[in-house]
């Protein structure tokens, strides 16, 4: 499994990154040699889906929380909101999406 | 005042040798004198004085004290701690204060503990080096040229030369105990579930857990009682009533099992690691346990298993670091996607771009099915593997790492053979074991070799019990670095 620099570009926009052109031509490298390592479990043959039942049903029997909004005090609020780079208002303040 | 234990501090300050004050200020010291190991991103020099003289006052006037009152502790810098900054040794959380304490940072706060500081790890946790915190690389104490591990590298360091008592790790695929092998402590690392995870900055969510570093194995039972049980806020702890760790740790092991999983004993691991094990298990033998060979065929899968399950989690954990709610923000971008786009470039380091990149690739349309769901196939066969051993067998032991302490630099351009540095570690994550790593014996140069022992999950008593009837049999957590 060998990645290309195109692939490397896609995965870069998926993963919100933007990378030098020294860095895709690093990843494209190291992530096909880590690909060829984890690429072994592909040797292991195992009956389709007999084992991820089992997965998934661990899931399904995890307790959940009740579905409602717990809210919070306001200082703790204005203590988050504190938390972001920029803020108005005791809004958080972002770039125009377009 | 040097090398104490927490019961030793415990007679000291209640027979009055010393004043919490003198404690604390000893520590750092010691802090301030080995600053070239860079064990601690962030030191509370005033917080920790003033918890001291609080303690003092409470002695003078006779109080109560709490079970672990005035005992200076390192907390990893990815678990949050309200007051000094938590910042996962990464840029992209520079100027981050958490606005509450981690359930491991109250309970132990609860119980007396005084916070020095924030230890030295890789960036979100991310290595087996300590070398890709964006504070610079940890030395480790025995030979300043050397990694401490990682990626509690900082906290190993810090503990093996005396900067705390103990200290509070994280471990996804060996990152407390790793480190602890190669500086020379003891790290235990609970079954998932044992500690609440609320409060640890998520790396890996389905195989992340806190536990202790620290310098001997009874101080390792203590901590443990304190940090363990359910929490409300994290519905995967479980319910299993927490133990006394200490009362079982005198318990013979006449009878007991020693299992050595084949797998573990290959060839091309160092053979001075190789003798100290062979060494230490013949000392098992002499403890009256009987020992077996056992074959794990699944078990060579681990690292495979563990370099996709933790990528994909990584990269669909670390998405919430996007410039807008916390964290860094770059000044130039013109619309939002800038935003993300640059702010995640500048603010992650090498290690973590490229497992955010080979997550998205393991998660993305297409390889979904050849990747991760294959590799939680086999994580399940792995689990079923280890149940089924654990009931001929009381323990597994094992080497902790295939090698002493290498070179800083030595393996930091090619990470495929930093990733092996994981390779006795992971399964315990992959499979859902309790593991602790404790000295078992220095190599010709003079650097710690770690013996691993792992138990089924929820059995840290039995793991803690073999560990403190090797360590009774034995001097190795009594030599120290001369630093």
């Amino acid at each position: 499994m060998s990645l290309t620099i195109r692939e490397v570009e896609q995965l870069a926009k998926l993963a919100r990154l933007e990378l030098t052109t020294e860095e895709k031509e690093r990843f494209s490298q190291e992530l096909s040699s880590i690909l060829q390592y984890v690429d072994k479990l592909q040797e292991l043959k195992i009956k389709a889906d007999e084992n991820l039942t089992l997965v998934e049903k661990s899931i399904v029997t995890l307790p959940l929380r009740e579905d409602r909004v717990v809210g919070i005090a306001s200082a703790e609020q204005v203590n988050l909101v504190k938390q972001a780079p920029m803020s108005e208002d005791n809004l958080i303040k972002t770039k125009p999406v377009f | 005042m040097n090398y104490l234990t927490i019961s030793q501090i415990k007679k000291g300050l209640a027979n009055k040798t010393f004043s919490c004050e003198e404690l604390v200020n000893h520590y750092l010291q010691r802090i301030n004198s080995l600053k070239e190991l860079n064990s601690f991103n962030f030191v509370d020099n005033d917080g920790a004085l003033a918890a001291a003289r609080q303690v003092d006052e409470q002695i003078a006037s006779q109080q109560p004290l709490a079970l672990l009152s005035g005992i200076p502790a390192g907390i990893k810098d990815n678990i949050c701690t309200q007051g000094i900054k938590t910042t996962a040794s990464s840029k992209i959380l520079a100027n981050y204060f958490a606005p509450y304490d981690a359930t491991v940072v109250k309970k132990l706060k609860e119980e007396g503990v005084i916070i020095i500081g924030k230890n030295n790890c890789d960036e979100f946790a991310m290595g087996s080096s300590n070398e890709t915190s964006a504070y610079g690389p940890v030395r480790n104490p025995w030979q300043l040229a050397r990694v401490p591990g990682g990626s509690s590298g900082g906290l190993a360091a810090a503990v093996a030369a005396d900067q705390c008592v103990f200290a509070i790790g994280t471990d996804t695929g060996g990152s407390i105990r790793q480190p602890a092998a190669l500086c020379g402590v003891v790290g235990l690392k609970p079954t998932y579930g044992r500690v609440s995870r609320y409060g640890l900055i998520a790396m890996t969510s389905t195989l992340d857990q806190a536990g202790p570093l620290c310098r001997t194995v009874e101080d390792a039972a203590i901590i443990l009682e304190v940090m363990a049980g359910e929490d409300d806020y994290d519905y995967t702890t479980t319910t299993k009533p927490v133990k006394n760790y200490l009362a079982s740790l005198n318990n013979s092991l006449q009878g007991k099992r020693i299992g050595l999983p084949k797998q573990y004993f290959i060839s091309g691991m160092d053979e001075e690691v190789a003798g100290k094990v062979k060494e230490a298990i013949k000392t098992f033998k002499e403890l009256g346990a009987a020992v077996m060979e056992v074959d794990l065929p699944h078990t060579i899968y681990s690292l495979a298993v563990y370099y996709i399950i933790m990528p994909a989690e990584v990269s669909s954990n670390l998405a919430r670091y996007d410039g807008i709610r916390y964290g860094y923000r770059t000044e130039v971008a013109k619309d939002l996607w800038e935003v993300y786009n640059q702010s995640r470039a500048a603010g992650f380091g090498p290690e973590v771009k490229r497992r955010l990149m080979m997550g998205t690739y393991v998660l993305s349309a297409g390889y979904q099915e050849a990747y991760y769901k294959q590799a939680k196939r086999v994580q399940q066969i792995i689990q079923q593997e280890y149940q089924q051993i654990f009931s001929q067998v009381d323990v597994l032991i094992t080497p902790t790492s295939p090698t002493t302490a290498f070179k800083i630099g030595e393996k930091f351009n090619d990470p495929l053979t930093m990733y092996l540095s994981d390779i006795y570690t992971v399964s315990a994550n992959i499979a859902g074991l309790c593991g602790l790593s404790l000295p078992c014996g220095f190599s010709s140069d003079n650097l710690p070799i770690g013996l691993q022992i792992l138990g089924a999950p929820y059995q840290e008593e039995k793991i803690l019990q073999f560990a403190y009837q090797y360590q009774e049999a034995t001097n190795w957590h009594k030599k120290h670095p001369q630093i």
